[in-house]
């Protein structure tokens, strides 16, 4: 699966991760750009998630919007009014985002394709809805709050906390998918008819991938909760199913890298052009049609597509001897 | 008892447009197998078309409706050669991301041109009075406007002989490509048919309410639940499922609550999937 | 032995019927063989066998125990696989990967083992790539593993399709006219492979078209027509019967 199978690049790479905040802290616009890059790398996360789900199982949640904030109010509500401790808090997101990601997909699941789609923008629009006119649950128009311990009130610290969360999720991905229970997900990805016809129970594997893809993408709304100190009922809004659905799309579905690459690039990227606003959605809409008919396996999957066809191109001339 | 009635009434209004615009999902979702989300923001490009060319052209409300359908229509072939041509042959899933980036396209377009909640007058403003109700006649219009053009798009399935094709695609893609039809035009006038009904649904309804960017966003989920519910490829499933959805809710936002009011479709949606994974009616069967 | 055994088996489609109170039985460690003309319902036949259809009456029975509606996963870990007629592989997928999915129901590591690296879910991959090298020899595409399912040649696909359906160590495999599409030498090497498969102890069960074939491969034939068995037997007694001359063109090759 890995055409860089290079493992002195991806620690390069972790290396100047780690680095860059040191860099950046020296300048004060650089002091933003680590709050820039700790929200792309949430983003990040959530892109892998729903990696895991769309990707790896062939199944399009659109209910990924709905489930991170679900991640961030659960954050945000245990340390403020239930008063747990911000390490346990985390995981307590995490477990109970992908608790309900259970409970949606029991009936869920035995739709397919563009039905599981509508069903769990449905559900996102249900959500949202509930979160808006709640307002002893979503804090109405203030909010809620997250107070977050001290040492992280640093940016530069949440930035390494971040990081060390997404190798988490990265290299979590990349066992469950290299597992026999990825060759499941791909099976059912593949052709799902013949996965069950050969013994693989598609309604409890993609159950199971729901559930541990909503568990990642609690995980990034609580960071994100964590990160903006702030949040509101707008953090349900279904439109972030839709973003998070371009980040990795656009980066590069069934791929580890592909959503890194989209989620952070993209957010990055749009950060710099903040000015245009509203029109960022335009510009969305625009790329996804075009990456969706010329360039449906994204960047990462282009450019693999290139690399090989650059390999072969090379063979050609020399004769077939490749390295 | 009168005003239960009258709630009923605006229901039966309320379920014409959702009947008028699920027809049109049917053809595509049903026949074309294409998740053309973004079938909701062409409703609210023809509801703007129709503000253009009555407002600010002055035309009649009338001779708008004709016009706007006849634009919406070719906007409609337009949108299924640029964008759901090229993907033919690929996973759904390809045309329905397509979709969303058409959504997020047409409101930004929209919103970026005239983010403002805009109004159009009724072509007839004049409230009936009749059997202890009151009734805007423009919800009258829309009823019986609805009707009409269910007949005829009835009529030319049943009837004609594009009609015909289209229906012979809608039970065998293959077998009817075999006997000369072809895809491709039919796919056009697939589309052409479902973007006009959408068009007629927004004229026939923006003197009742605002237009805005928005107004498609949540009349397009229910009109897919609509479809799922009813019966992929059912249009009786979809008229049936439209007008009782519509009634449904207007009793519900009378006798209940008006804030959830929309939640209500979904969660229609969701306890009938988890029964009946393939819906209601008997449609196309999903894969 | 009677291996797997179907009871008045019927299967409505509105107003067409089409497996009409189907009755045999297939012998454990036999091939037998099933044909008639297109659309006499074989293929649904296999369909209600495999779970991929619920039959409305009658009964499938496998060594005894009633599988009749049981949803394809649990037929298929029960012992019974199956090929399609349009060949079904998980294309873009590696051959050697393709086969790795068909013994997926044979290992029971799942999350756990795949995040903590569970002695379980190492001791599975190595017994899954054994046996996946297992039946990569036996099918003969060794060449092949590396490429994608869909690549390969079309009677290579064929071959993949019954290894899928061999690596779970079933105890029947029915097959769907394995060698549709396919020409004529490499027919015999498909012939061969499931004379090999049966002498590895698992009970055949096929659906085929080339009579010569049929009458040189099977024990038994189960001949059929708009769903109804109109003949069952050794191969001399079938090709030897009225109702199949009439109903088969007559082409028999004893």
């Amino acid at each position: 699966m890995k055409k860089f199978g290079n493992a002195g690049f991806y620690l390069l790479l972790v290396g100047i991760a780690i680095a860059l905040p040191q860099l950046l802290n020296l300048t004060s616009s650089g002091k933003y750009q680590i709050h820039i890059l700790t929200l792309g790398m949430i983003w990040a996360i959530a892109a892998l998630s729903l990696n895991l789900i769309l990707g790896y199982t062939g199944q399009a949640s659109l209910a990924h919007g709905a489930f991170l904030g679900i991640g961030a109010y659960t954050f945000g509500i245990l340390l403020a009014r239930v008063g747990v401790n911000f390490w346990l808090a985390i995981p307590l997101a995490c477990l109970f985002t992908a608790f309900l990601g259970m409970l949606v997909g029991l009936p869920s699941m035995r739709t397919r394709g563009p039905y599981f789609a509508i069903v769990t923008l449905c559900f996102n629009f249900i959500v949202f809805k509930v979160f808006e006119n709640w307002k002893w649950l979503s804090g109405g128009i203030q909010g809620q709050t997250v107070p977050i311990p001290s040492y992280l009130g640093q940016r530069s610290v949440r930035y390494y906390l971040v990081l060390a969360f997404l190798i988490l999720v990265i290299l979590t991905e990349r066992q469950i998918v290299k597992s026999l229970l990825g060759s499941s997900f791909i099976a059912i990805r593949s052709n799902e008819r013949l996965a069950e016809a050969v013994g693989i129970s598609t309604y409890r594997y993609k159950l199971l991938s729901f559930t541990v893809s909503c568990f990642l993408v609690g995980l990034a709304g609580a960071l994100l909760a964590m990160e903006n100190g702030q949040l509101d009922y707008t953090v349900t809004n279904y439109f972030y199913s839709f973003y998070i659905l371009i980040y990795l799309l656009i980066g590069g579905v069934a791929t580890l890298s592909g959503p890194v690459v989209g989620a952070v690039g993209i957010f990055f990227l749009l950060d710099r052009i903040k000015s245009i606003g509203e029109f960022r959605n335009l510009i969305f809409g625009l790329v996804l049609i075009v990456v969706i008919i010329y360039f449906p396996r994204g960047i990462v999957g282009g450019a693999r597509q290139f690399w090989d066809w650059a390999k072969r191109q090379y063979a050609g001339r020399r004769g077939g001897v490749l390295e | 008892m009168s005003f239960f009635f009258n709630q009923v009434i605006i229901g039966i209004q309320l379920g014409s447009q959702y009947v008028l615009v699920a027809l049109g999902l049917t053809l595509i979702f049903g026949i074309l197998d294409i998740s053309h989300f973004a079938h909701g923001q062409m409703y609210m490009i023809g509801a703007y078309l129709l503000y253009i060319v009555m407002v600010l052209g002055g035309v009649n409300y009338w001779l708008a409706l004709v016009i706007c359908v006849a634009a919406l229509a070719i906007a409609g072939v337009l949108v299924q050669r640029a964008v759901y041509r090229p993907l033919r042959g690929q996973p759904h899933i390809n045309s329905f991301i397509a979709a969303i980036g058409l959504i997020l396209v047409l409101e930004t377009l929209v919103r970026g041109i005239q983010p403002n909640s805009l109004t159009v007058p009724k072509p007839i403003d004049r409230t009936l009075h009749f059997l202890g109700m009151s009734m805007e006649v423009q919800r009258l219009i829309v009823i019986i406007g609805a009707i009409v053009f269910i007949i005829l798009l009835q009529l030319f399935i049943k009837r004609t002989r594009l009609g015909t094709a289209i229906e012979a695609m809608s039970q065998d893609r293959e077998g009817a490509a075999l006997v000369g039809i072809s895809v491709e035009r039919m796919s056009a006038l697939t589309f052409a048919i479902a973007t006009g009904l959408a068009a007629v649904a927004a004229v026939l309804m923006a003197p009742l309410a605002f237009i805005s960017p928005e107004m498609g966003n949540v009349l397009i989920l229910k009109a897919f639940v609509i479809v799922v519910i009813g019966g992929l490829g059912s249009m009786k499933g979809a008229i049936v499922g439209g007008y009782i959805l519509g009634i449904l809710e207007a009793l519900a936002i009378a006798y209940i609550s008006s804030g959830y009011k929309d939640v209500f479709a979904f969660g229609i949606l969701i306890i009938i999937l988890a029964i009946r994974p393939t819906g209601l009616f008997m449609g196309r069967e999903q894969e | 032995m009677t291996l797997l055994r179907v009871d008045g088996l019927t299967k409505r489609f509105g107003g067409l019927v089409a497996v009409n109170k189907v009755d045999f039985e297939i012998s454990s460690g036999s091939i037998t063989a099933i044909i008639g003309p297109n659309g006499a319902g074989k293929t649904t036949l296999f369909n209600l066998i495999s779970g991929s259809s619920t039959p409305d009456e009658g009964k499938v029975i496998l060594g005894g125990e009633d599988i009749t509606g049981w949803s394809p996963n649990k037929v298929a870990r029960e012992g019974i696989a199956r090929t399609f007629q349009t060949t079904a592989l998980f294309e873009e997928l590696p051959a050697w990967v393709n086969l790795v999915i068909g013994y997926r129901m044979r290992t029971r590591s799942g999350l756990w083992g795949a995040l903590l690296h569970t002695p379980r879910a190492v001791r599975e991959k190595k017994e899954t790539a054994q046996r996946v090298t297992e039946i990569l020899g036996f099918t003969g595409l060794a060449e092949y593993a590396d490429q994608p399912a869909g690549s390969l040649p079309q009677e290579a696909q064929k071959r993949l399709a019954i290894g899928v359906a061999l690596v779970g160590r079933p105890k029947l495999v029915l097959l769907d006219e394995p060698t549709g599409g396919v020409g004529l030498a490499e027919t015999d090497e498909i012939i061969e492979l499931i004379d090999k498969i049966r002498d590895s102890g698992v009970t055949v069960c096929v659906i085929e078209h080339k009579m010569k074939m049929i009458t040189n491969l099977a024990d038994r034939i189960v001949v059929f027509n708009f769903g109804v068995k109109i003949a069952e037997g050794n191969p001399q007694e079938v090709c030897q019967d009225h109702a199949v001359i009439e109903a088969y063109l007559g082409e028999c090759l004893a």
